[in-house]
């Protein structure tokens, strides 16, 4: 069936409340307003209001409260209304969640899922409009998931949410209203496993989050220069599927990598250091990184449009380096 | 070599892995990436020209036709193929006006072929005017006996049986004759000379596609055995393209051999930063005299190219006249290694 991406997301949260017991929801509006983005909506009326909790606004409290839940045995899926927001939670999420698994020597299991929404372009300020998974990605013991499409936001929800792990599960709110093919039937889909979006042989696009479809946008103008471009999404940037980039970059010899986030000190730059690392001898080109610039994400709508990495950013990225021999022939 | 080494070669990774692998120098090929930079597509594009010359070069089917033996020496000169001449002698044989009418045709032809200059030929282009440019040769000769030579590697194969060639000897003799005088095993970079203790031979190879000069290594250090074995090997590989970027570095002295053709003497270009070279002829037969008796032998001419910056007449003169006493008088110096 064809549905949008926050109703993914809702279908997927009421399929595993009905299938598990132990999961529970909790946040900020999530019970009765449904939702900042409607996506817990019709949740509290049919599991109550003991399984969809209205938090006050206190973040650090109600990741906290997951931490402690899901040590007891229950699945609580958290909602941190905006990813800003985050940053006050650290302590909770880098010092207690990412920790405990390791420190019990792994005899405690913390099955806990942060659903958040980040990113820019709907006029939100730059306290309401950051990606910030890089920092994230950063710390061991906790999984992050960037899902892209409506398929991939259901079937890896699924798979946080029976995950014994602490999983960060960044949604995009410029794709809320994106819609896509989903199965009526259960289906999950693995951490750790990129998928080919498109198959190409002269460039390789890895792109996060919302930037895999300005990177499928800009395929058609690539193909009209002569560029055939691969684009391979990581749906899951912890764990990585470094095969999956590697075998690709291996074929193409050139590497482009794509996020909303800021270039600097972004996951593009440690997929950038990897590759060198490993297959520097398969490079036939410098590797690109398309991102942010390193500013707070504006409010001016010129200026966040400005700010936002487009289709045009990444054919720029891929035009600089697919220059050679096999390209001559459009270059004019 | 100043100005080359001045700008780097920049290629990619994949691209040096892939010639890397393939033991083809970075020079050869033409970089089209950004700033020039040679990527993984220019290699490619290279080993492609390459193969297709070869296969151009590969006889197909050798037809057997009849020619007249007049018909046949004027397509050898004119370069004519007779694959496409009609005969018009008995039995379809050719005759000479058959191919003096293709010969009409062909001059009648006024496309000529244009080529850019690229890869190794713009390289040895490049080199060879810098060594003209920048090196004031001067070219010196001499008329040796080889008779004892000839005759010493004719004993030497029988005795051995072992196949070696002139040049190895050569490599020999000049390896020996540099050691006597380590004045001529100098290099000039940058307005510095560097006295070389190590007696590195190259050895100027012809390929279609253009010269190559791999290296004997502490030729000195090599009995004759060792330098045949090491020159056949370099030479196999650079015809087949195989050298490692090692083969050619580090070369003292060069060895230009045109022996097998028609040539007396030459003036050999010096393969800088080298300071000289040795141009060898062929041996014919021919009469010698000595104290007032004539008497037949064989000789050669030898022309020994060095550069008047790094070094003045006279001790060039005194290394040719080494060479030629170890030429007319061989178990000098080769009966030293058995």
């Amino acid at each position: 069936m064809l549905i949008r991406y926050n109703k993914a997301i809702n279908n997927a949260l009421r399929e595993e409340m009905q299938k598990d017991s132990t999961v529970f929801i909790a946040g900020e509006d999530v019970g009765n307003a449904g939702g900042s983005f409607g996506i817990t909506r019709g949740l509290i009326a049919e599991f109550g209001s003991a399984r969809v909790i209205d938090t006050p606004i206190s973040e650090s409290a109600i990741v906290g409260m997951a931490v402690g839940a899901s040590s007891t045995g229950l699945r609580p899926v958290i909602e941190i209304m905006f990813m800003d927001f985050i940053a006050v939670c650290f302590d909770q999420i880098i010092n207690q969640a990412a920790k405990m698994r390791y420190m019990s020597g792994g005899q405690m299991a913390l099955p806990l899922v942060i659903r958040t929404q980040g990113g820019a372009g709907l006029n939100a300020g730059p306290q309401h409009s950051q990606s910030l998974e890089a920092l994230l990605f950063h710390i061991p013991g906790i999984k992050v998931v960037m899902p892209s499409n409506p398929y991939d936001a259901k079937g890896l929800l699924k798979t946080a949410i029976r995950d014994n792990n602490p999983v960060v599960f960044i949604e995009n709110k410029a794709l809320y209203g994106m819609k896509g093919e989903v199965p009526e039937e259960d289906y999950t889909i693995p951490f750790g496993k990129a998928k080919i979006v498109k198959e190409g042989i002269d460039v390789t696009i890895v792109a996060v989050g919302q930037m895999v479809n300005k990177a499928l946008a800009a395929v058609e103008t690539l193909e009209n220069n002569g560029i055939s471009a691969e684009i391979i999404d990581p749906r899951t940037i912890t764990p990585l599927d470094t095969d999956t980039i590697k075998q690709s970059v291996k074929k193409t010899g050139r590497l482009i990598i794509v996020h909303e986030a800021v270039k600097i000190g972004g996951v593009g730059a440690e997929i950038a250091a990897m590759i060198q690392e490993d297959i520097f001898d398969y490079l036939d080109a410098p590797i690109q990184r398309v991102g942010a610039p390193f500013t707070p994400v504006p409010y001016s709508k010129p200026l966040e449009n400005y700010y936002l990495p487009n289709e045009n950013d990444i054919i720029n990225a891929v035009k600089k380096i697919c220059v050679g021999r096999q390209f001559s022939f459009a270059s004019h | 070599m100043t100005s080359l080494l001045a700008k780097p070669t920049f290629a990619s990774p994949r691209a040096r892995a892939y010639a890397n692998k393939l033991g083809i120098a970075l020079d050869h090929f033409e970089g089209s990436g950004p700033n020039g930079r040679i990527i993984e597509q220019d290699v490619i594009h290279y080993t492609e020209k390459i193969n297709s010359q070869i296969k151009d070069l590969t006889p197909t089917k050798k037809q057997h036709r009849k020619i007249t033996p007049l018909a046949k020496n004027i397509s050898n000169i004119q370069n004519i193929s007779i694959e496409q001449v009609q005969g018009s002698g008995m039995d379809g044989k050719i005759v000479s006006a058959d191919i003096l009418i293709k010969v009409q045709q062909s001059n009648n032809i006024t496309d000529k072929k244009k080529l850019r200059l690229a890869g190794i030929r713009k390289v040895i282009a490049k080199r060879m005017t810098d060594s003209k440019r920048n090196a004031p040769h001067v070219t010196l000769t001499v008329k040796t006996e080889a008779t004892h030579l000839v005759n010493y590697r004719n004993v030497y194969m029988e005795k051995h049986k072992i196949k070696i060639s002139f040049t190895d000897l050569f490599v020999k003799i000049v390896a020996e004759s540099l050691r006597k005088h380590p004045i001529i095993n100098v290099s000039l970079e940058e307005e510095m000379l560097t006295y070389h203790n190590d007696i590195n031979i190259g050895i100027a190879v012809a390929r279609e596609e253009g010269l190559i000069v791999p290296v004997i290594h502490n030729a000195d250090q090599k009995s004759l055995e060792q330098i045949s074995f090491d020159v056949k090997d370099k030479v196999n590989r650079a015809r087949t393209r195989k050298l490692k970027r090692t083969d050619t570095e580090n070369s003292r002295f060069t060895i230009s051999n045109l022996g097998m053709y028609e040539v007396d003497a030459f003036t050999p270009v010096i393969n800088q930063p080298e300071s000289a070279i040795l141009g060898i002829g062929r041996i014919i037969e021919d009469i010698i005299v000595e104290n007032s008796q004539i008497r037949i032998g064989k000789t050669m001419v030898l022309s020994l190219s060095f550069d008047h910056r790094v070094m003045d007449g006279a001790p060039a003169a005194e290394f040719l006249g080494e060479l030629k006493h170890f030429i007319e008088n061989p178990e000098d110096i080769l009966s030293l290694q058995n």
